[in-house]
């Protein structure tokens, strides 16, 4: 399998986007992957991929991105694609008071499939409908203090705060992995199953692909 | 329970909302790619006969021009003149389908004069092309018209029946049904409308009266009244409805969005066991653009964004009833695609796996080898039964297929799954997991027309045949 250089990275991480319906994650996705954002997108079936790479500390880090349906039939489908991640965005609608109360349902749904230790940020989108606002700031940071989140609002309309989000979530995640890779006596194994999962490989070594390669 | 300013009222308010604003990288209106609008619909005519079709002025006579009474727009504004004619003949349809369902109605239906009065109709639109793709060799326009021609007046033969005969009809129709004679075929082919001409208008009033009935009863109602289940249902269905085939302008309408709206949560109450889902949103927009076609010109993708306000209210309304009534017969026999855990669109994918695995091992294995599972990208395709893989013009085309196979449809589905999936196993098989996944979500069908889509469906057919012969090797659930 030829690999394009692009494809050079020393960690990929696995990401999830979840939340309510219609709250804009797929925008979210294609503004940081693509920069594009469609004003009428279709509602996402199932799950979508994307994946981009970012610069932390000089380290290329690779974010696999999975976006999922918001709506609660799809759960038993999309709650699949949480094993293996390390972090997710977890994005409500700031003009929409029930994404924002329904916040506490995604969590659970988390901590019920996901692993333990992933990074969870909660992300209030649609920032720029300023007076259609009805979750405010302080409530949401308060949530999140709680409930030990961390908490960003976005436009991805605006691309607004849209990069900051994804640098900070990954970055870390970063902090995270390679503390406990120092921490570590085992150098952990990079997964060679068929799955996609989260390679937590050594730095030193410019990784090819963690699991993907033919 | 409004709309979100952004979300909501169609192309113009979106425009409007955009004016005078500006935003960084690409905003788009509708995501491009699989919902092309028209005039990727009018460039993606097949190459070969099907074009020399499209660009063949076919006549028209003055009458017919006439006659139309409800087209909002000049018959100039069309890009060419085939798909005018077809206009001409759906708007015949108003009165050709309550002609050919009334009875007692005349030996020379409207439509005998509207057919011969148009004389041909582009194969290449009106899904009347004759034989699936691969036997159609390239032939001169009138030949192409002639062979349209006959396709078509056996389809009148058989509509003219006192009883029609469903089977032949579905014979018939799985190959293609005529722009103008979809409405009523389809509603015959769903079991909507009776084969018995006698009973057809009866039922037609009391099916929309029923269905009219059901409006005041579940939706016409306070939101206090209404439990939070159902008011969860409706949030659902409102947030969905205005991103129903973004591509198509016709679907904009506010008018549009009100019918696409009270169908999908009435669908939804009326189905407790599974609900509104999402996705069922896109089956519906082939029936509501069937069973408005009579009143406008030209292919769906070319209607106004305001076309249906000038229609009367019993259009609207008969239309929306008769949509909803053929949703209601078409998922009847895959509401277990939409029930909890989705258990039958997990059925269809593991049995299209073992299927593409007996078709094409070496690629069967390479997907396998890259991680790349099924379920990751198929979910879509069974969920809409294709129809977001594909331009939305060709979803028709498709839906004659379907409707055609009646109950062997959910049979069927995992066959064209298999054949449109291989369509690009060559290309797939050069690919790495980040690649096949990120090629399969985004597929190149922009420029597909009906000979794609019927080269899809004829490979399906041959291989149900030959598998047919060999039961074992899927196992039926």
């Amino acid at each position: 399998m030829n690999h394009k250089a692009d494809d050079d990275y020393d960690y990929l991480f696995k990401v999830v986007l979840i939340g309510d319906s219609g709250v804009g994650k797929s925008n979210l996705l294609s503004r940081f992957t693509r920069n594009e954002f469609c004003l009428e997108s279709k509602s996402t079936i199932g799950v979508e991929f994307a994946t981009r790479s970012i610069q932390v500390d000089g380290k290329t880090i690779k974010a696999q991105i999975w976006d999922t349906a918001g709506q609660e039939r799809y759960r038993a489908i999309t709650s699949a694609y949480y094993r293996g991640a390390v972090g997710a965005l977890l994005v409500y609608d700031i003009t929409k008071q029930v994404t924002f109360e329904n916040v506490e349902r995604w969590l659970k749904e988390l901590r019920d499939h996901a692993d333990s230790n992933i990074v969870i940020m909660l992300v209030g989108n649609k920032s720029d409908l300023r007076h259609l606002r009805s979750v405010q700031t302080d409530d949401a940071q308060a949530f999140c203090e709680k409930e030990g989140l961390s908490f960003i609002e976005t436009s991805a309309l605006e691309s607004t705060n849209v990069e900051q989000a994804f640098q900070r979530i990954l970055t870390e995640i970063y902090h995270i992995v390679s503390k406990k890779a120092l921490a570590s006596e085992d150098k952990p194994q990079p997964d060679k199953g068929t799955r996609i999962v989260v390679s937590e490989t050594q730095p030193e070594e410019k990784k090819k692909s963690a699991c993907c390669s033919g | 329970m409004g709309l979100d300013a952004n979300s909501g009222g169609g192309m113009t308010s979106v425009r409007n909302f955009l004016r005078g604003r500006k935003f960084p990288g690409t905003v788009r209106l509708t995501r491009t790619g699989d919902d092309s609008p028209a005039k990727d619909a009018k460039s993606s005519a097949p190459p070969g006969a099907v074009q020399t079709a499209h660009g063949q002025a076919l006549p028209s006579s003055t009458e017919d021009r006439q006659t139309r009474s409800l087209h909002g727009e000049p018959s100039t504004s069309k890009q060419d003149s085939s798909t005018d004619i077809d206009g001409h003949l759906n708007a015949r349809l108003v009165q050709l389908d309550l002609g050919n369902i009334l009875p007692g109605s005349p030996p020379h239906s409207p439509l005998d004069k509207s057919a011969r009065g148009t004389n041909g109709v582009s194969p290449g639109r009106s899904g009347g092309a004759g034989p699936p793709a691969g036997s159609a060799a390239p032939a001169g326009a009138s030949n192409l018209r002639s062979m349209s021609d006959m396709r078509k007046a056996k389809f009148k033969k058989l509509l003219d029946q006192q009883v029609v005969d469903l089977d032949a009809l579905r014979e018939l129709a799985w190959s293609g049904v005529p722009a103008d004679l979809r409405p009523v075929c389809w509603q015959l082919l769903l079991g909507y409308l009776p084969p018995n001409r006698e009973r057809r208008e009866q039922i037609l009033e009391r099916k929309r009266r029923e269905y009219r009935d059901l409006v005041p009863e579940y939706y016409d109602i306070d939101v206090a009244e209404r439990s939070e289940d159902d008011n969860c249902a409706l949030r659902q269905v409102i947030v969905d409805v205005p991103r129903t085939a973004p591509g198509v302008p016709f679907f904009s309408q506010p008018r549009l969005q009100k019918s696409l709206e009270r169908i999908l949560f009435l669908w939804g109450i009326r189905h407790p066991a599974s609900g509104y889902v999402q996705g069922i949103n896109d089956l519906v927009t082939p029936f509501l653009a069937v069973f408005l076609s009579p009143h406008f010109d030209g292919p769906v993708e070319s209607w106004g964004e305001d076309c249906a306000a000038e229609l009367p209210e019993e259009t609207m309304t008969g239309a929306e009833a008769d949509s909803y009534w053929c949703l209601c017969k078409l998922l009847d026999s895959i509401q277990d695609h939409y029930t909890h855990a989705q258990p039958g669109i997990q059925r269809t994918v593991f049995r299209l796996q073992e299927l593409v695995r007996r078709i094409d091992e070496p690629f069967a294995q390479h997907l396998e080898a890259e991680g790349l599972e099924f379920l990751q990208f198929t979910f879509r395709w069974v969920n809409c039964l294709l129809i977001r893989e594909i331009p939305f013009s060709l979803a028709m085309r498709l839906w004659d297929t379907y409707l055609a196979e009646g109950v062997r449809m959910k049979e069927y589905l995992t066959y064209v799954l298999a054949a449109f999936l291989l369509t690009w196993s060559a290309d797939l098989k050069r690919m790495d997991f980040q690649e096949m996944i990120l090629f399969l979500q985004k597929l190149p069908t922009g420029d597909w027309g009906e000979k794609e889509v019927e080269s899809v469906l004829s490979r399906a057919y041959m291989w149900r045949t030959s598998f047919d012969q060999a039961k074992s090797h899927l196992q039926q659930q």
